[in-house]
């Protein structure tokens, strides 16, 4: 049996009381969604806080999918399976689809959020390269109000997020411009595993030339990986699989991949090169199929 | 810390109360608390599948929740699904007949994975059969059987919708 | 798929439903760590972080002060017994002693009143280590500077079973020849060759319950609840090291959450045991996967072979040198590397062979059985040669198995002892590769390979059985075959009811528990059916007899005059129920029969068995793979496999076998792989130690049965369910090699197969290829 540490147990019931919660506990407070990366850490004993915040019960406030206009916003606490059946997402971001039917299984889809997602900041989770492709900002708050911070900014360490203590992350906005294609390619040792490298790519394109571009890798650098010289590359260039053959050596010479029981870093190193080009070829046809 | 919290729990259609340090999983208070043990411990890790149950209508794995969070919910574990002591499921019968089965330890999850699937989608492809049980691991076959199991229990169940609406 | 030969049964060969489907679909089937024993304690294990380390002091004060805590066992607390067991040598303690020579072993055990209180008592035992030098790979183990593991003369074990267990060489500790004709000189003209160096990773059975025992140590009897394959071997082992008769030993065995060879022999139990001794309480341990993964394991293999044909592709002869990593104890080392001695000709004509195999002892986790044991680790790397000869020759894979494929009554070992060939493998081979459209046209990264091989299977060939029928004519099947997810009950149970002429519903077939079930050797080497089955089907025919023997007195006919049917004795026009049957024998309404049967190597109508071994279970599949080269990943699209069980008692239950066989040969080949480093195992979770889920199999999946009824269980069958294990990662590599990616290392990661593309495509290395 795999027990873990000892603890204290507090149903969060509103937004603002788990943020006054964890304002108050500091440090050694943790914040429970889905658990299901959580929860296997505190079995291994490679997470021991002394309180949990479960904020399972604030689903009236934060899980959403909605069309703000100009953008769409994502509560934390979206669960994975909603993000798979969005049909909203998919119409704009269909990434978002492609990478949720390659993680894990359904059990854990009904469970694992958006939120949790990014704050784990494994650098092999798919939501936060897809979230670097289509240029999201998480919107934080704390006792004090709230702060928008890009992808780039959000992680900042191997599992360490922007996320300070006494703060929550609550919502995701993805901004919407024309022309937009994305798409998300997966190796994985097993159906359902972590990454051995992914890509996500998105594209907007605009009287075929890719006016903009955004690319994020999992499980090739300490963090999620945003691949800018390779996006500076493509910007205002017609689309073309030589380009996106170039885009993946490029993202190939970014990453900075470690070997794990997933692979070692040449085979990772290659991996983000060919996702990176098919991540892009995907994300442009599906562009160009819009705005045909 | 460890303070124990009384946890109310609907399960099976019975309610319980027990007291429970937070750090109790949720499976080990079924198995434990409520001598519940057909749903099985496996992996411990949320990966095989063994300890799925039903909370509140969809499926969840019990390794992977503190018994605190089910506080208020309703549970359906493996003992709840026949009507009777001699009765089986359609999902049940459909194992039986299919031979869906072999040592059993994965049995009651996959079992539960396939009820609630076929709830919310009673007549499946069978790529949606496979999708539904990608998340329970069976090391005893291959699979295909276990598919022919849920796919039967699909259509003798849509048979008798149709049957009571004639 | 099902090709039938065999008719005029009632019960044998039908498709009937699990008899304990019931209880296991309604959650009501207890594993052993369901249960609870009144008065029971919960144990836990402290491990060794080390794989080689003295132990220079344990202190268990603290632990022993813990409130909750009721004994903590270390090793000098077995001074008083002789703790040292081993079925095959007797190198292992029941817990370290002075010692540990793997990461993983038990230092300290704790029994308390639960298991937060055990594993809080662990955490404070002080041991004290000092580091030896570590040898925790075949190679270093091999290296003549090596530390030694063992020491001292070899002491045999109650069970090898392998005649002359020979001499320990260095860390070698078993060693298992075959030599049969001039291989220098029958190879000097051959128009082809091929060599290679072959690595078989160290692999999991993954039964999804992990090892469990409970133990009740009282002064003059043992009681034990154990997920164990082989209770009587169990229970002659326990009694020899806590000093009882074999009787005073009584295990129970409840169903077992799949075992696969991990339950095979004694695991858990002894340990148990000894904390019960201290702690004078039942103790329950359950091992998290983590440890049962310490518990036992698949070798790992390093293997040389070269194998030589003339320019017609007539196979010459074979030559391979293999070393199995044992790991610190010997478990079932030596007879996994005996019978990979035995699959490494394969089942085709030779020259000359000589074959050289080595158990190794390693700083790593013990390795013991695990389903097709042997073959698995040798078929793929013969496969693999021949279809290289046939690609260099130019000739079909395919046809080059005709060519030189053994037929029915050719011996098999190549000195032309044992059982000859029971089997028609050209047959069963052309069936498997006309599964996977053998003959279709295919694109350039396509490729097709089968495989055939053989396994030695049966053990050693002892078992008994007894059959009861009660006075309202109700019967039980006594029988200590292990109900581990295989299927015996309901087998055991068609078997009887064909003897007695009644419906299967009507037998109850019993669980194993060693004070009241005859004795059966054990459950695995595709066995029970076989040679269980035979003492069943032999008690239910004396119970048949008796039943015959009132009949005849009743009606005052002959006996061969009497029928049994439909669960009635029958003669014309004349029925009476059995029931009425035993109220007539005794002239009451009560009263029962019952009769036992036997298996034993010679003598009776066993003769066959004494030729040994038992039956060769057929090996046999064949796959299609389709490569992205940009990926390295293999699809594996189509695959086949050979079920020849002579007669199938259950057809569906035969196809169960063989497919859940096929899966785990397809996780051996293509995920699976215990990864160490400086002999810790670093894997030792089902996150990264993978197997297949459903998304990960092929989508067409083919089993084919066939019966020929050609062996020697009850009508013509003969054992399966670990023949495809052996087969698929064979014709895995052969399919891959027919794609253009011949690979010499399993699993088949996507970076190892991108790595050999790599290879491949650099000008220098495609010559040592051709």
């Amino acid at each position: 049996m795999q027990t873990p540490a000892s603890f204290d147990y507090e149903r969060a019931t509103s937004v603002e009381g788990a943020i006054a919660s964890l304002a108050r506990l500091g440090p050694e407070a943790r914040v429970i969604a889905g658990g299901h990366s959580l929860l296997p850490m505190m079995k291994l004993r490679l997470a021991q806080p002394e309180h949990l915040i479960d904020i399972n019960d604030l689903e009236a406030e934060l899980s959403y999918i909605r069309d703000e206009g100009g953008e769409i916003a994502i509560g934390a606490l979206t669960r994975h399976v909603d993000l798979l059946k969005s049909e909203l997402l998919a119409q704009h971001f269909p990434v978002f689809r492609d990478a949720e039917e390659v993680i894990a299984d359904p059990v854990v889809r009904n469970r694992g959020t958006i939120g949790g997602s990014l704050c784990q900041a494994d650098p092999a989770e798919d939501l936060s390269a897809v979230c670097t492709a289509v240029k999201a900002k998480a919107v934080i708050r704390g006792t004090d109000g709230q702060r928008v911070v890009p992808m780039d900014e959000f992680h900042v360490a191997p599992y360490m997020t922007a996320v300070n203590d006494g703060e929550l992350l609550t919502e995701i906005r993805l901004p919407l411009f024309p022309g937009a294609g994305s798409a998300h390619e997966k190796v994985e040792r097993r159906a359902g595993d972590w990454a051995i490298a992914a890509a996500s790519a998105a594209v907007w394109v605009d009287r075929s030339t890719i006016h903009d571009v955004g690319i994020g890798l999992s499980a090739v650098g300490l963090t999620t990986v945003h691949l800018k010289r390779a996006e500076e590359l493509l910007r205002g260039k017609p689309p073309s699989e030589e380009l996106f053959q170039q885009a993946g050596q490029v993202a190939s010479e970014d990453c900075s991949p470690m070997a794990d029981g997933r692979g070692p870093v040449d085979y990772k190193r290659h991996l983000a090169g060919v996702l990176t080009k098919r991540a892009l070829s995907r994300a442009t046809a599906r562009a160009l199929k819009q705005e045909a | 810390m460890n303070q124990h919290h009384e946890v109310r729990l609907n399960v099976n259609g019975t309610e319980h109360t027990v007291s429970v340090p937070p750090r109790k999983l949720l499976v080990d208070c079924l198995r434990e608390d409520l001598r519940l043990t057909g749903t099985h411990v496996g992996c411990e890790q949320g990966v095989c599948g063994a300890c799925t149950i039903i909370m509140d209508g969809q499926n969840v794995r019990s390794c992977l929740m503190f018994a605190v969070q089910a506080d208020g919910a309703s549970i359906e574990t493996i003992e709840s699904l026949a009507s009777g002591p001699e009765d089986l499921h359609p999902v049940q019968q459909a194992f039986v007949d299919c031979h869906g089965l072999q040592c059993g330890f994965c049995t009651p999850g996959m079992v539960l994975a396939a009820k609630s699937f076929l709830e919310q989608n009673p007549s499946p492809t069978d790529d949606e059969i496979r999708e539904a049980i990608a998340g329970n691991i069976c090391r005893c076959t291959g699979y295909t059987f276990i598919v022919d199991a849920i796919r039967t229990a699909a259509e003798r169940m849509a048979g008798e919708e149709a049957g009571q609406h004639v | 798929m099902t090709v039938v030969t065999g008719t005029g049964t009632r019960e044998v060969g039908r498709s009937r439903t699990r008899l304990d489907a019931r209880e296991k679909l309604r959650g009501e089937a207890m594993f052993t760590g369901d249960m609870e024993v009144p008065g029971m304690l919960y144990g836990r294990v402290l491990r060794s972080q080390h794989p080689h380390a003295e132990i220079v002091s344990i202190n268990t004060s603290a632990a022993e002060r813990m409130p909750g805590v009721a004994a903590v066992l270390v090793g000098r607390d077995l001074l008083d017994i002789d703790p040292y067991y081993g079925h095959a040598i007797k190198d292992r303690p029941i817990i370290a002693i002075e010692r540990v020579r793997f990461s993983g072993e038990p230092v300290a055990a704790v029994a308390a009143e639960d298991e937060a209180t055990a594993e809080a008592a662990l955490a404070a035992i002080e041991v004290v280590y000092e580091e030896l030098p570590l040898v925790d790979t075949i190679d270093k183990a091999l290296d003549p500077a090596a530390p030694l593991l063992h020491e001292g003369p070899i002491r045999p074990g109650l069970f090898h079973g392998l005649g002359n267990l020979g001499e320990r060489d260095g860390n070698i500790g078993y060693r298992y020849r075959l030599d049969s004709g001039d291989v220098a000189g029958e190879s000097a003209g051959a128009a082809f060759v091929t060599e290679g160096e072959y690595l078989f990773p160290a692999v999991y059975q993954y039964a999804m319950e992990t090892h469990s025992v409970i133990a009740d140590w009282k002064p003059n009897e043992i009681a034990i609840w154990a997920s164990c394959q082989h209770p009587f071997l169990v229970q002659a082992e326990i009694a020899d090291l806590f000093g009882l008769p074999i009787g005073a030993v009584r295990i129970q065995v409840p169903y077992l959450g799949g075992g696969f060879g991990s339950k095979s022999y004694t695991k858990m139990e002894p340990l148990t045991v000894a904390l019960s001794r201290k702690a004078r309480a039942p103790v329950k341990i359950v091992n998290r996967v983590d440890e049962s993964m310490v518990t036992s394991r698949r070798h790992g293999m390093r293997c040389w072979m070269r194998t030589t044909a003339d320019a017609d592709g007539t196979l010459l002869t074979r030559e391979s040198r293999f070393w199995l990593d044992t790991g610190a104890y010997m478990d079932n080392g030596p007879r996994v590397t005996a019978t990979a001695a035995d699959s490494a000709p394969g089942p085709y004509r030779w020259r000359a062979v000589h074959i050289d195999a080595m158990c190794v002892y390693c700083n790593t986790a013990p390795s013991g059985s695990y389903r097709a044991f042997g073959a698995t680790h040798l078929q793929w790397v013969a496969e693999s040669q021949l279809d290289e000869l046939a690609r260099k020759a130019g000739i079909d894979p395919l046809e080059m198995r005709r060519r030189n494929l053994l037929r029915p009554g050719e011996p098999v070992r190549p000195d032309g002892s044992g059982k000859p060939l029971d089997a028609d493998l050209i047959g069963d081979v052309e069936r498997a590769a006309a599964a996977v459209g053998w003959d279709e046209p295919k694109g350039p990264l396509v490729g097709r390979g089968v495989s055939v091989g053989l396994l030695a299977a049966g053990a050693h060939p002892v078992s008994r059985a007894s059959v009861r029928m009660r006075a309202d004519g109700s019967v039980e099947v006594s029988v200590g075959t292990t109900e581990m997810g295989q299927g015996p009950r309901t087998v055991m149970a068609q078997i009887a009811a064909e003897e007695l002429g009644c419906s299967s519903d009507r037998v109850r077939v019993l669980g194993a528990d060693t004070r009241f079930t005859p004795y059966d050797r054990s459950t695995g080497a595709s066995r029970s059916t076989t040679l269980a089955g035979k003492a069943v089907q032999n008690a239910a025919a004396a119970v048949a007899a008796k039943l015959r023997e009132t009949a005849c007195e009743v009606w005052d006919v002959a006996s061969e005059l009497i029928e049994l049917r439909d669960g009635k004795a029958a003669y014309g026009d004349l029925e009476m129920e059995f029931s009425e049957v035993i109220a007539k024998r005794f002239g009451f309404t009560g009263g029962e029969i019952i009769e036992g049967g036997e298996v034993r190597p010679m003598g009776g109508d066993t003769g066959s068995y004494a030729e040994g071994p038992v039956f060769w279970e057929v090996c046999v599949a064949a796959v299609e793979v389709e490569v992205d080269p940009e990926l390295g990943k293999v699809n594996v699209t189509r695959t086949a496999t050979v079920a020849d069980v002579g007669r199938a008692i259950n057809p569906l239950l035969v196809e169960r076998q063989d497919e859940g066989a096929f899966m785990q040969g397809y996780g051996n080949a293509m995920f699976e792989e215990m990864v160490y480093r400086d002999g810790e195992l670093i894997n030792d979770n089902l996150l990264e130690y993978r197997v297949p889920r459903i998304q990960d199999l092929p989508r067409q999946m083919t089993s084919i049965v066939v019966e020929n009824e050609d062996g020697p269980g009850p009508h013509g069958a003969k054992g399966c369910g670990e023949g495809a294990l052996a087969a698929v990662p064979a014709a895995i590599v052969n399919a891959l090699g027919d794609a253009g990616v011949p690979i010499t290392q399993l699993p088949l990661t996507p970076e190892r197969v991108w790595r050999r593309l790599q290879d491949l495509s650099e000008p220098q290395s495609t010559e040592e290829l051709t």
